[in-house]
């Protein structure tokens, strides 16, 4: 019993950084109807920066985390500005061929500019754990969930509240109404992507603060996070968030109760079930009415 | 072409269309629309289906590119302008198929309508909205997604009126509703649009006859006709237009 509440704890607790990269991924595609499939090389190298300036220049995690969060606002616009609107517009392979294309660029970029070794970031992050009725609770990882809970509140509500988010929900609906109503579409997309690699940044630093820092660190997390957003449905926002919980949930208790084998397919695993048997995700809907 | 008063002075107010061609990729909808609304006037766009009436509101709104041409409002260029800095410029385009946020509900489409203005100084609009279409106060909650195609329609034009705008286009509102309706949403915008330029979109010629003061027949991307509304009441004088017998009206 106390077995299958320590799988369901920790599941929840990895499932939360799932969630936060879900959430990144699925934003995109809401509202710009592609995968980002630099998700993972993008927040990379920004976690990079705040290693960089934090550690290895002895600035500490405040100036760290501020150039970091500078360069993932930084790098979204970029990659809005000089590769999405440039060739946005209709076709949705061009744009993931062209992502995929800028993963292997960052990665490479990542590597000449941080060197290929193996860092340890030491984020400052409480450590120990607590024990509550035999369910070890690890601080570091409580901590984590507690910021992944945080951001996705923080984009609830400027989705919900500000112009902007209003204007990126109405654009997702239909962009050509949305433009009726006095909403551009450059800057929807613009701040779309920002957010996304801001989104980004905070997956790759609670990763990192809890594994290491390496090129192609993220990229695991965001085989797991895509597999997130399509089980919870690419086109609902709660539903990627939802899906990132059930997905640490079912991986965790795959790692108790199963064999390895099965842990290491899971997301491929559940990308064919989802896609057979419930293409739109547990939460999404096929959207119908979109000309 | 018609005697149109207005036509040749690009200093003039409301809204100025002349030598419009348009298209879509290889083919042309457009060949040379020439059109005015002027200040306060109601301007009801007829003609037979694929004579370019949506296309020629898509230009001014911006949706469409013109090819060749001028468009002005109250003497400003809107060409080259993109579709949401044509709304911050005063016009608000009632699209075709009303095209609401279905996910929204009706509250939130009004919302969205007072984008330009930071979403801010909204709710006398909607008060104003809901008194004119009482229905959407009791569905004010709900997302437009569930509504009727008549609630749609109510809705689409009240985004309209909380966009404020100086010159409103309005589409086929009265597509698929049963007449009782639109007769309804007909005299609703007498009260909601009472001093704005409107031009208005009709497959249905007789109640936009009824609520508009002048009147330009399309045909084939081209104006065929215009004259006051009361000359065109009759059948015959109309059809004529349609199928372009008679170019331009005898004043």
């Amino acid at each position: 019993m106390s077995g299958l509440l320590q799988a369901l704890v920790t599941g929840l607790m990895t499932g939360g950084v799932y969630a936060l990269l879900a959430l990144s991924i699925a934003l995109i595609f809401k509202t710009m109807d592609t995968v980002n499939f630099a998700t993972a090389s993008m927040g990379a190298f920004c976690a990079f920066l705040f290693f960089q300036v934090g550690t290895v220049l002895g600035l500490g995690w405040g100036p760290g985390l501020l150039v970091a969060a500078l360069g993932a606002v930084a790098l979204g616009w970029a990659v809005e500005r000089g590769i999405v609107r440039p060739l946005g517009g209709g076709d949705l392979f061009r744009l993931v061929l062209a992502t995929m294309g800028l993963d292997i660029l960052l990665n490479n970029a990542t590597q000449i500019f941080f060197g290929s070794g193996v860092q340890n970031i030491n984020a400052p992050l409480p450590t120990g754990a607590w024990d509550v009725g035999g369910v070890t609770i690890d601080l570091t990882r409580l901590v984590i969930l507690a910021i992944a809970v945080a951001s996705t509140a923080a984009i609830a509500l400027v989705l919900r509240y500000t112009n902007l988010g209003i204007g990126m929900r109405a654009f997702a609906q239909d962009p050509q109404a949305a433009a009726l109503m006095g909403v551009p579409a450059r800057t929807v997309s613009r701040w779309t992507w920002i957010i996304s690699s801001l989104l980004g940044l905070v997956a790759a630093i609670m990763v990192a603060s809890v594994s290491v820092l390496s090129v192609g660190f993220l990229q695991g997390t965001f085989i797991s996070a895509f597999t997130a957003a399509v089980l919870g449905g690419l086109s609902s926002l709660p539903g990627a968030v939802a899906g990132g919980f059930i997905l640490g949930v079912l991986e965790a208790l795959s790692i108790s109760y199963a064999p390895r084998a099965v842990t290491i397919v899971l997301p491929v695993l559940i990308i064919l079930v989802v896609l057979m048997i419930r293409p739109a995700g547990l939460f999404g809907r096929l959207s119908a009415q979109r000309a | 072409m018609a005697a149109d008063p207005g036509i040749g002075d690009g200093r003039s107010g409301g809204l100025v269309l002349r030598g419009v061609t348009a298209g879509y990729g290889r083919s042309s909808v457009l060949h040379g629309i020439d059109l005015t609304v002027r200040p306060g006037q109601r301007v009801a766009v007829l003609g037979p289906n694929g004579a370019g009436k949506t296309t020629t509101l898509r230009v001014v709104s911006g949706l469409v590119e013109a090819r060749t041409g001028e468009v002005t409002l109250d003497g400003g260029s809107l060409l080259g302008l993109r579709p949401d800095e044509i709304v911050r410029r005063g016009v608000a385009h009632v699209p075709q198929g009303r095209r609401v946020f279905p996910d929204f509900t009706v509250e939130e489409n009004l919302r969205t309508a007072a984008y330009t203005r930071g979403g801010r100084d909204v709710d006398d609009d909607i008060a104003m909205v809901l008194e004119a279409f009482p229905r959407l106060r009791d569905r004010f909650g709900v997302r437009a997604g569930f509504l009727s195609g008549g609630e749609q329609q109510m809705l689409a034009i009240g985004r309209a009126v909380v966009q404020r705008p100086r010159l409103v286009l309005i589409d086929e509102m009265s597509l698929g509703l049963a007449p009782i309706l639109i007769k309804e949403l007909y005299s609703r915008l007498d009260v909601l649009f009472a001093d704005v330029p409107a031009v208005i979109v009709e497959q249905n010629p007789s109640i936009a006859l009824e609520h508009c003061g002048w009147v330009h027949v399309l045909a084939g991307g081209q104006v065929k006709a215009s004259g006051p509304a009361s000359e065109f009441t009759s059948q015959e004088r109309l059809m004529q237009a349609y199928t372009g017998a008679v170019e331009g009206v005898p004043s």
